[in-house]
């Protein structure tokens, strides 16, 4: 077969075409650290990659919805343990003037006191949130209970992906917590008191005693629930931080590429370059006009 | 019979003008080795005859042209090929970078930012804030959603432009070669060399194939008949001309034209070179690439626009669409807007799934972020899925076509190389011919030196 000068030039034009185009797709895979830079380097894995990509994005937003949730699932649950002891107070309170030792004036002095828990309970009932009043259900932009204790909210569960499979409720019920639709009207129960205090009414005084108690145990039921919650919480971010590795892991396998793997393809590729440049050199130099050069 | 003296300084100098011919044309083929389609000459040389008996000299009776008819009609073959395989590949790489999520150009990241606003709004539906980023990452989506549907869209209308620029080079260098056929046929009538007339040809016959498919004939008169896309595009002196048009369906539609006649629609028959190319790019993927992303376009906005219209704003009105889109999925990327409805007023964001449980329910919200896992359209597909499954559709026509012209190319440059070996210049060949021929020559000139010395020696002898 012949060899002309025309087919010394179209192999080395070709060999350094095709070795210049590996070494540059190496040299981005080595950079990027992927192997899938472009949907034609693997139309399969660019695909999953978009799906990948959209669960991670998913489960960062639920991790983020998990984080502000948090705030205000701590808050209520401080406000209602602090609640709970103050109804421990109240109920200490119809303890002590239920005896007939007391007189009015002490009495009087008792129903004071009550007053000034209510305002207290008023305020902690009445406390904001990241989204408004925590206790107001849907009613955010509406004080959970007026000035007589009277509840001006409802008990529209607000229900949000935390990642635990399904919406959860992360709203407090301040309905379930301070009304009758919890049990007891605390801040009836509350008036009661104040209000048998304030007449020297020992029988009525007493009489508040089983319905402050159960006030207790209803917001401390609340309060529980808002500990399930946080627990519900903790878990799902245990299981979000999983889901997040497992997605990273997942996302390195369809497409990531090892550094010890890219760097030594880069390598490989950079010195079959260089052979091929040199082989280039040397065929190109093989006419007989550039030899007698 | 002898031979005389003055007929061997005429047999000498019948050499020296054959041996120079002889370096004339190693000149031309050592001058030509980088010219495209140019085919090596070589000279004919044989002895002169006087009457019916050669008394020694030579003669130059022409040149001749090594080539392999075969071999220069299949490398116009390989050629379209390659041209047509590659124009695909090349012209399908700006469609994939549209797409390419890997280096963020694609939708994933305005499709995942739309659904994480929807699942923020959730948490906090009264938040003004959060409503304005929501509003924000819609509009984005939309923005991105129209700039693909505009590329696609642009890419299209770019591709007809290059079809019409390659319809009226190809009918540019139809009319050269009509006119190269004309002059080759004076030239051969007259009896001379037409090898450099016919390296022309042959060059313009190389473009010519970079542009459309090319199968060539050999006609009685030394002209070539050119067959093109199912037309006879050159017969001798006549030519052809192609223009492109785009038929009822908005595809491109190439006709033969014989003068200033309607033309023939020869759409059908494209089968090689950069014109095929351009046809499929535009007329098979990203035609079938644009309709999928509109009918994605379409099925996500119409999705989100239902659940959002069972929502409540925080004004109470509900019914409300988050993106105004066509009433079909035809254009629905390049037309797709967010909606006057909730476009500048974050307060028409349908957090709430009721009414009486405003403002603080996000029930509405919550499932507007779940939307991203439902089935949306007829595919059973989810809105990522759906997405994923375009990006991984233009990835397997950009590969499938990757490799389509990795494989032409190198049919070619066999091709290639075997037309090189039969026809190109090897300048060790011509080198030694140079040699040789120069040898020759210096040899005539010494049996001229030589009979001119005899003769003087001669007319010495003869004048004493």
């Amino acid at each position: 077969m012949r060899v002309t000068e025309g087919m010394r030039y179209q192999q080395v034009s070709r060999q350094l075409d095709l070795a210049q185009t590996q070494q540059a797709e190496g040299s981005r895979r080595a950079l990027t650290g992927r192997s899938i830079n472009d949907p034609s380097d693997d139309p399969y894995g660019a695909s999953q990659l978009v799906q990948i990509a959209s669960r991670k994005a998913r489960v960062l937003s639920q991790q983020d919805a998990v984080n502000k949730v948090r705030g205000d699932a701590e808050l209520a649950e401080g406000v209602l343990d602090e609640a709970g002891e103050l109804m421990a107070r109240l109920h200490e309170i119809a303890v002590q003037g239920g005896s007939d030792e007391n007189d009015a004036g002490a009495r009087s002095t008792m129903a004071d006191e009550v007053k000034g828990l209510k305002e207290q309970l008023l305020k902690m009932a009445n406390t904001k949130g990241s989204n408004g009043y925590l206790f107001s259900g849907s009613k955010v932009t509406t004080q959970a209970f007026d000035a007589t204790g009277a509840f001006q909210g409802d008990d529209v569960a607000h229900s949000v992906d935390v990642g635990s499979g399904s919406p959860t409720r992360v709203n407090a019920s301040g309905a379930k917590a301070f009304t009758a639709a919890g049990g007891r009207d605390i801040f009836a129960d509350i008036d009661a008191l104040s209000t048998a205090l304030q007449n020297n009414d020992g029988v009525g005084i007493r009489a508040t005693l089983d319905n402050l108690a159960s006030g207790q145990t209803q917001i401390q039921a609340e309060r529980g629930q808002r500990g399930l919650l946080m627990g519900r919480l903790d878990t799902s971010e245990a299981a979000l931080d999983h889901a997040n590795t497992l997605l990273t892991t997942e996302d390195d396998r369809v497409g990531g590429l090892p550094a010890t793997q890219a760097y030594s393809e880069y390598v490989n590729l950079n010195n079959a370059l260089d052979r091929a440049i040199s082989v280039s050199r040397q065929l190109l130099s093989l006419g007989t006009l550039n030899s007698q050069g | 019979m002898g031979a005389g003296l003055s007929s061997l300084l005429n047999t000498a100098r019948d050499a020296l003008t054959a041996q120079a011919y002889g370096v004339t044309v190693t000149g031309q083929n050592i001058t030509n080795v980088n010219t495209p389609g140019y085919t090596r000459r070589d000279v004919i040389l044989e002895p002169r005859a006087l009457g019916s008996d050669s008394y020694g000299g030579v003669q130059v009776r022409g040149l001749r042209q090594i080539a392999d008819t075969v071999l220069d009609r299949q490398q116009l073959i390989t050629l379209g090929n390659k041209f047509s395989a590659s124009t695909h590949d090349s012209e399908l790489a700006g469609v994939e970078a549209t797409f390419n999520d890997a280096d963020g150009a694609g939708l994933g990241n305005q499709l995942d930012r739309l659904f994480a606003s929807f699942g923020q709004l959730a948490v906090n539906p009264n938040d003004t804030t959060v409503r304005d980023q929501v509003l924000q990452s819609a509009d984005d989506f939309a923005s991105r959603v129209r700039s693909i549907g505009d590329d696609l869209a642009s890419t299209r209308d770019q591709l007809l432009s290059k079809a019409k620029q390659i319809a009226s080079d190809v009918s540019e260098r139809a009319r050269a070669i009509a006119e190269l056929n004309r002059k080759i046929q004076v030239e051969e009538v007259q009896g001379h060399d037409a090898a450099d007339l016919k390296d022309q040809r042959n060059k313009v016959l190389l473009d010519l194939a970079q542009m459309v498919d090319v199968k060539t004939t050999i006609d009685g008169n030394g002209g070539v008949l050119v067959h093109s896309s199912g037309t006879t595009l050159v017969e001798g002196g006549n030519a052809r001309s192609l223009s492109v048009g785009l038929d009822s369906n908005g595809a491109i539609e190439v006709l033969a034209h014989s003068g200033n006649d309607p033309g023939q629609d020869v759409t059908r028959f494209l089968s090689g070179g950069s014109l095929a190319g351009v046809k499929e790019t535009r007329d098979v993927d990203v035609f079938a690439v644009a309709k999928k992303f509109d009918q994605f376009v379409f099925d996500t906005a119409n999705a989100i626009n239902a659940q959002h219209m069972q929502g409540f704003g925080q004004d109470g009105v509900n019914g409300r669409k988050i993106f105004d889109v066509f009433a079909t999925s035809t254009g629905a990327a390049r037309g797709l807007t967010v909606s006057t409805d909730v476009a500048g007023n974050p307060q028409a964001l349908a957090a709430a799934g009721a009414l009486g449980s405003l403002p603080g329910d996000a029930d509405n919200a919550t499932k507007l972020a779940a939307l991203g896992d439902s089935a949306i359209g007829t595919g059973g597909r989810n809105v990522f899925e759906s997405y994923g499954d375009i990006v991984g559709d233009v990835g397997v026509r950009k590969s499938a076509a990757e490799r389509d012209a990795e494989m032409r190319e190198a049919l070619h440059a066999q091709t290639q190389a075997m037309r090189e070996a039969m026809s190109g210049v090897s300048l060790d060949e011509e080198m030694v011919s140079l040699s040789k021929y120069q040898r020759a020559y210096s040899a005539s000139s010494k049996v001229i030196t030589v009979v001119d010395e005899m003769m003087q020696e001669l007319l010495a002898k003869v004048g004493r």
